[in-house]
This record gives structure tokens, C-alpha cells and sequence, in this order.
């Protein structure tokens, strides 16, 4: 479903991302960990097709990003860490804007579910500046799914949430991928919710791979014998805790 | 067509929201009142000419073409000296949340912005049209200059863009970056003597030829009749180049874009909530303007806070340092610098009296980190163990504390610069000069406090209507009830002063009878300012109050 190969991000003689390769495949859950500085937003925007790679191959459901991007972004959806909504247009606007965008036929139906799921009914024609951060979250994600995408990009999803709105959260990351069989890479600093939705790890620091795999082998791999280490312990154990 | 047809979609679904959201406000009658009065003042400043002007004569149309001709090729040539390595199209954070990782063509989004950038235009046009159809005459005026600016101010905008586009195709080393940039320098210079040359010796010819290319661009201002329809024509034309140009450029925009969304949201959520945007420069701590004290009072602690927000450049050494240029700079004026000299320095004692009155009137709703700013933190304010009015006493401390310094420069530029007994003011003696301007000194700081208090009170009275820390209401309305009151914080303020005034004046005359004209005024002075004291403390006192019963929360949701 995602497959990365030899990709790098330079901007000048800076090298923000540096030969990265992976592949995510469906039903698979990527959790893209790191210090600050890491690469990881700038790897999910390159895969996601927003900024464009200095050198690698980049696919999405088969198809090179590069050479047919938009072919590719119909397969994907990306959520930023900030639920960034257009001030004067309503909760269903937004949903009648993206199906429009993503050319979804027929999408009432399919909105009105996202709707009910994510509990933005009685909201539908409110605008977001009466929306908590929570909703604004919910209804950037109704968005995102509304054209059933394949590949989906989190990025920092959990900020902001209620400890409801991250259990809801939880549950949708993995019912995309179990039952919907979709491919998500995800992006967090929050260690607990990556050993409970993702199947697999990448880590990074200054822009390279330091280990990735399904995460009890990286777990494993950074356990140096000990028992129920957890992946918080991995992590410092594979970045040093710190970005430099 | 799908994709174009969903970005229509986008636009006139904001177009109409906004419309609702404008008329549902429009219920309430003080936005209503307000519509009212901006409409009138619009009305008063575009639209009501005094006299219908006679037609423009042919060299006056001639030297206005030729000047706007000039100015408009120093701004295409900026166009190339100014852009960096990293080229941009300007788009909101919820256009790039949505947008980008969106199944859309570059070119695609490239056409949705310059679209609705013309749209934007449309506002630019209107408003240039409304503002130099006061400078003309003539039936059908408003929409040739309309047609006019449009395409003037689109061809400008697209050619920023391709000019960016194209630099970064050439190359974006920092050689060759400030290269191009010196090279486009020295030819705006060149550009520039020459020009200057040519007016000299009076070689018009060879003028209208230099300018040629923008005078076909601002043809359309002073031509008619057919020669309007032939410089429409042009525009047509070259607005199609332009587009088709920055379409076919494949350079990438994206980050840049990106990124200047995000420091655009950024300026936007520091202006909406009241902050000082500063665009430049990297925050670095600041020096303490002095230093704090456990057992200090609490308005002292306040103005301490409401101090280290003020931008760097105004504190103390800087205080001192252009009192000691002022005062030095005018006595070498005076004692040196000859018949001149001396004219110079009451020509700039004059001008600071009058900049000081300027800086008195304006400085109030421009130096506002006082209750208006700290509004934003109000509830964490009102939980501090204190009476309110001592919130809004040490409050007010920092701009009065600002205004008063800078009205003592203007005085001290005013007092040193004007000359006692001189030949325009023979009846300012020294001593008069002297006790004038101390008089003027003291009262500063009351005077400075009486003028913040109305926009203050406005804050806490009227959180709705005032722009607080927390947020700002916009729009035509809100602009109307602004100029609303601005004039009944004129009213007050000439109201508070009566008192005062009068009672001082009655002190001078009374003082006549036991001692001189000076020691009359400095006794004047201080019966004016204690009565006007009485009257901002008891005004503060009623701030309090209303500080501790204010919900600002739900003030602002009305």
C-alpha cells in the first residue's frame, strides 16, 4: 500500500530526511516515532504528496506520487496535528466541500453516517469558531474519510482530544486498519497509544532510521534480554532521549 | 471541471455565510446604527464633492501619466529586486489543510488562487476607483477607472508571482540572489537619474519613450473614447501573457506557501486577540525596567509586567539619550547655528507642540497594554487577591508612565527650541516660558491618565464593541461604532475637563490680587490637577467595580 524507497529531503544543504526506506502494507498500523527535529512531519508530507521529495520513490497504493499525484491522493487522506477548518463554512459545508474535491458520487448518505459516528449531528450547521477543538478534530477526520481512503496519514493525532475523544480516536485508527484493511502511518510522541494501535515501528532521529519493524521485534531488539520493556524504554534507548 | 466546480463551491459558501452572519448582526440595532454610521462617513469622504471638478488640462494629464508611468516601472523593477529563494502563493492554513494533500493539480491550484485573487481585486478596484473618482469628472468616469485599476492591480499581482516563479528557475544560490538583486539596483538607479536628467533639460520626447511601456498600463486612466477601448484592449492582452506565464512555470510553491500561511495565522491570531505583531527580529529576553521587590505594591508589580511588553526600543536609556540630543542638539541650534539656527529650533519647538497634541489624542488607542490587553488574562486577574480597582490602577500605570515621557520630549524640544521674548512670541518672557512648561510637565501624566481612561472604560463597559485582548470585532458595522466612540469619548473627555478648567481659572484670577503672574499659574495648575485627580481616581474606583463584576466570556458571546 505505501512503499518508500530511497527517499531524502534536503532543503539547501540540510538534509531533513535521509535515505529512507520502508513499506506499510494493508491492515498495517506504522507508528512514525522520533525526537523533535526527526523528520517525521516532513516524511508524512512528502508520502502524502503536500511538498514534494528531493530524491526517492514514493507509492501509494501502486501508483509513483511523483509522477501521477493526483491518481495517488485519491487513495489517501492526511490529518494534520491542528484541525485547520475554513471559518464561514459549516460543519456540513465542509463535508459537502470535500466530497465535491475528492469527486465522491453520491456521498449524503455515507456523510450523514460519519456524522452520527463522530457525534457532529446536532452540529451539522454550526460554523467551527462555536466548535471545541474536540469537534473541530472530529469533523476534520469526517472529512478525511469521507472518500474512503486506503492510506491515511496521522499526524499528532490525539492532540487537543477529551479522554473520550482519544479513546473514540484509538478505536477508529484500528478499525480502519482491521476492518477497513487500510494502510496508516502514524506520528506521535505518545508512546502508549503507538504500543496499542500500531503493528509495526519506525524510528527516527535527524532525519534517519535508527529501526523499524513489527514492534515486538523492535521491542525485542532493544530489550538487551530484560523483560516487559516497554516501547518508551525502546525509544530511549534507540535515540538517546534527546535530539542530538 | 468536477475540481474547479467543488472550488466554486468553496468560495460562494464563504461569500454566503459571511452574508448571513453580516445581516444576523444587523438585527441587533447597535450594529445596525453602526452600518449607519459608517455608510455616512463613506459617504462623506468618497462621495460628497464638493464642487464638480473642471476637465483636466492637457499637460496636467500629460505630467500625471508620465508620473504614474514612472512610478509604476519602479515597481515593476522592485518586483524583481525583492523576491528571495523561496517563491509563494498566498493560501489560509484551512486552503492547505484541505487542498493540498488533495486530488488536485498543481495547475489546478494554481488557477484557484489567481481566481480568487482577481475577486479580491475586485475590492482593491472598488476602493482605488471611489478614491481617485474625487480627482475627475465626466459621466461613465467611475467605471472606466474601475476597468482600469482592475486589470492594473491584477497584472500587477500576477507578475509578482511570475517574476518569483521565474527567479527561482534561474537559481537561488545566495551569489546569485544578490547578483540579480544588485543588478536590478543599479538599473532602478540608472532608471532614476535618468529620468531625472531628462525632466532637467526639458527632453520630453525622449521621456514618453523611456516611459512607454507603463504608460500603456495607466492609459486607460486619462484616455477616452476610442483610445480608452485600444488601451483596454492592451491590458486584456497582457493580463493573458501574465496568467498564461505563471501557469506554465513549474516551480515548486508548496512549502513556501505553507509556511507563509502559518506565519500569516499566526500575525492574524496575534491581531485578533490585541498583541503587538512585530514581523522581524527573533524574541530575546528583556532587560528589567527595574526590579521587583517582594513586598512592592501590587501596581507597581503590574507596571512592571505591562513594561517588559512594551516593544524594546522604549525604555529608560532611550528616554535619556534623546533627552540629551534634544536638549544639546537645540542649544547648539540656538547658540551656533546663527540667525538660522535659531529660526530652525523655534520652527521645531513649534512643531513638537503641535506633535505633542497629535501624540495625545492617538497615543491612548495606540499604546494599549493596559486593562484592554490584560483583558485576554481577566480571569486569571480576577482570581488574584485584590480589590479591582487596584488591578486597574496598576493597569493604567504603563502607558500613562509611556505618554507622559513622550510628551516631556515634545516639551522639552518645545521649551528649549521656542525662544523667550523672540520676535513672534514677545510676550514670553523666560520666567513665563519656564513655569509654563514645568506647569505642562507636571500635568502630563494626569492628563495622560484622564485620555486612558475612556478607551478603557469602553473595554470594560463595552467588551463587545471595543477591541480587547480577547478578540476583535471586524467588519463595516463594527467600523461605525468605532467612529461612535471615538466621538462620545471626545464628549466625556471635554466634560471631565470642565471642572477643572474652570476651577483653575478661577484660582489665577483670584491670585492676581496677592501675588505674581507665574506663582498664579503654578497655583492654578495644581487646583486644576487635584480636582482632575479627584475625578480619574473616583473613575477608577467605578473600573473596579465593574473589572470584578465583569463575565467577559459571556460579554463577548452577545
Amino acid at each position: 500500500m505505501i512503499a518508500v524507497d530511497g527517499f531524502s529531503k534536503y532543503y539547501g544543504n540540510f538534509a531533513a530526511v535521509r535515505e529512507l526506506d520502508f513499506r506499510v502494507k494493508a491492515g498495517e498500523v506504522l507508528g512514525l516515532v522520533g525526537p523533535n527535529g526527526a523528520g517525521k512531519t516532513t516524511t508524512l508530507r512528502c508520502i502524502s504528496g503536500i511538498i514534494p521529495a528531493t530524491a526517492g520513490n514514493l507509492q501509494i497504493a501502486g501508483i509513483n506520487i511523483a509522477d501521477d499525484p493526483v491518481a495517488a491522493k485519491r487513495q489517501l487522506a492526511f490529518f494534520a496535528d491542528e484541525p485547520r477548518l475554513f471559518d464561514h463554512l459549516t460543519v456540513q459545508q465542509h463535508l459537502n466541500f470535500s466530497a465535491r474535491i475528492y469527486q465522491v458520487e453520491e456521498y449524503e448518505e455515507r456523510a450523514q453516517q460519519l456524522l452520527e459516528q463522530m457525534e457532529l449531528v446536532d452540529k451539522r450547521d454550526q460554523l467551527p469558531a462555536e466548535l471545541s477543538r474536540g469537534m473541530k478534530q472530529k469533523l476534520v477526520i469526517a472529512c478525511g474519510l469521507l472518500h474512503s481512503p486506503s492510506v491515511l496519514f496521522f499526524d499528532e493525532p490525539l492532540t487537543g482530544l477529551d479522554p473520550l475523544g482519544i479513546r473514540r480516536m484509538k478505536q477508529t485508527i484500528k478499525r480502519l486498519a482491521s476492518e477497513k484493511g487500510a494502510a496508516i502511518i502514524l506520528s506521535s510522541h505518545l508512546l502508549g497509544l503507538l504500543e496499542e494501535v500500531c503493528t509495526h515501528v519506525l524510528i527516527m532521529k535527524k532525519g534517519e532510521k535508527v529501526a523499524l519493524g513489527p514492534l515486538n521485534e523492535v521491542v525485542q531488539q532493544y530489550s538487551n534480554g530484560d523483560s516487559g520493556v516497554s516501547l518508551e524504554e525502546v525509544f530511549l534507548r534507540a535515540t538517546g532521549g534527546s535530539e542530538d | 471541471m468536477a475540481v474547479m466546480r467543488a472550488l466554486l463551491y468553496l468560495r460562494l459558501m464563504m461569500v454566503r455565510n459571511v452574508l448571513i452572519a453580516f445581516l444576523r448582526r444587523m438585527r441587533q440595532p447597535r450594529y445596525l446604527f453602526g452600518l449607519a454610521m459608517a455608510l455616512a462617513y463613506f459617504w462623506l469622504v468618497f462621495f460628497k464633492r464638493p464642487n464638480q471638478l473642471p476637465p483636466m488640462q492637457a499637460e496636467n494629464s500629460d505630467s500625471f501619466e508620465l508620473t504614474a508611468a514612472f512610478f509604476l516601472s519602479v515597481v515593476a523593477m522592485g518586483i524583481w529586486l525583492l523576491p528571495g529563494d523561496k517563491p509563494s502563493l498566498r493560501f489560509s492554513e484551512a486552503e492547505v489543510s484541505f487542498l493540498f494533500p488533495a486530488p488536485l493539480k498543481r495547475s489546478q491550484l494554481i488557477h484557484y488562487k489567481l481566481v480568487t485573487g482577481m475577486l479580491s481585486g475586485l475590492l482593491g478596484a472598488l476602493f482605488f476607483t471611489l478614491l481617485s473618482a474625487r480627482f475627475t469628472s465626466g459621466s461613465g468616469q467611475s467605471l472606466r477607472l474601475a476597468g482600469g485599476w482592475w486589470f492594473l492591480l491584477n497584472i500587477i499581482s500576477l507578475h509578482d508571482t511570475g517574476a518569483a516563479f521565474t527567479l527561482v528557475r534561474l537559481g537561488t544560490g545566495k551569489a546569485v540572489v544578490w547578483l540579480r538583486r544588485g543588478g536590478v539596483a543599479a538599473l532602478m538607479l540608472l532608471f532614476v537619474i535618468l529620468v531625472g536628467y531628462l525632466i532637467v533639460h526639458q527632453q520630453t520626447q525622449t521621456l514618453h519613450k523611456l516611459l512607454a511601456p507603463a504608460r500603456f498600463l495607466v492609459q486607460p486612466f486619462f484616455a477616452s473614447g476610442l483610445a480608452y477601448v485600444r488601451s483596454m484592449a492592451f491590458l486584456l492582452l497582457l493580463f493573458a501573457v501574465h496568467y498564461w506565464w505563471v501557469l506554465r512555470m513549474e516551480t515548486p510553491f508548496e512549502e513556501a506557501s505553507m509556511a507563509l500561511a502559518s506565519k500569516r495565522a499566526e500575525v492574524l491570531a496575534k491581531m485578533r486577540a490585541g498583541k503587538s505583531v512585530r514581523i522581524a527580529g527573533k524574541a530575546r529576553p528583556r532587560r528589567e525596567p527595574f526590579v521587583l521587590r517582594p513586598r512592592m505594591p501590587v501596581e507597581l508589580v503590574l507596571l512592571w509586567k505591562n513594561l517588559m511588553l512594551l516593544p524594546p526600543y522604549l525604555n529608560r536609556r532611550v528616554f535619556v539619550a534623546s533627552a540629551l540630543v534634544i536638549g544639546f542638539g537645540m542649544r547648539w541650534l540656538r547658540h551656533e547655528g546663527g540667525y538660522a539656527g535659531q529660526a530652525a529650533a523655534g520652527t521645531f519647538g513649534m512643531i513638537a507642540l503641535i506633535l505633542m497634541g497629535y501624540m495625545l489624542l492617538f497615543a491612548p488607542q495606540v499604546v494599549r497594554n493596559d486593562v484592554r490587553s490584560d483583558l485576554a488574562q481577566g480571569d486569571l486577574m480576577k482570581a488574584w487577591p485584590l480589590p479591582g480597582w487596584r488591578i486597574v490602577l496598576g493597569s493604567l500605570l504603563a502607558p500613562v508612565l509611556v505618554m507622559s515621557a513622550l510628551a516631556w520630549l515634545f516639551l522639552l524640544t518645545a521649551a528649549t527650541g521656542i525662544q523667550a521674548e523672540g520676535k513672534l512670541t514677545p510676550w514670553l518672557t523666560l520666567e513665563l516660558k519656564a513655569s509654563l512648561a514645568a506647569c505642562a510637565a507636571i500635568a502630563m501624566p494626569v492628563l495622560s491618565a484622564l485620555l486612558l481612561i475612556g478607551p478603557n472604560a469602553i473595554a470594560l463597559y463595552f467588551p463587545a464593541w471595543s477591541q480587547t485582548g480577547m478578540s476583535s470585532q471586524r467588519g463595516f458595522d463594527a467600523m461605525g461604532l468605532r467612529l461612535l466612540l471615538m466621538a462620545g469619548q471626545l464628549i466625556l473627555l471635554l466634560v471631565t475637563l470642565l471642572p477643572p478648567i474652570l476651577l483653575a481659572m478661577l484660582v489665577f484670577y483670584l491670585s492676581q490680587w496677592f501675588a505674581s503672574q507665574t506663582v498664579g499659574m503654578v497655583l492654578a495648575t495644581v487646583a486644576g490637577l487635584l480636582v482632575l485627580l479627584l475625578e480619574i481616581l473616583y473613575a477608577i474606583h467605578l473600573l473596579g467595580e465593574r473589572f470584578e463584576q465583569l463575565d467577559i466570556g459571556a460579554e463577548l458571546r452577545q
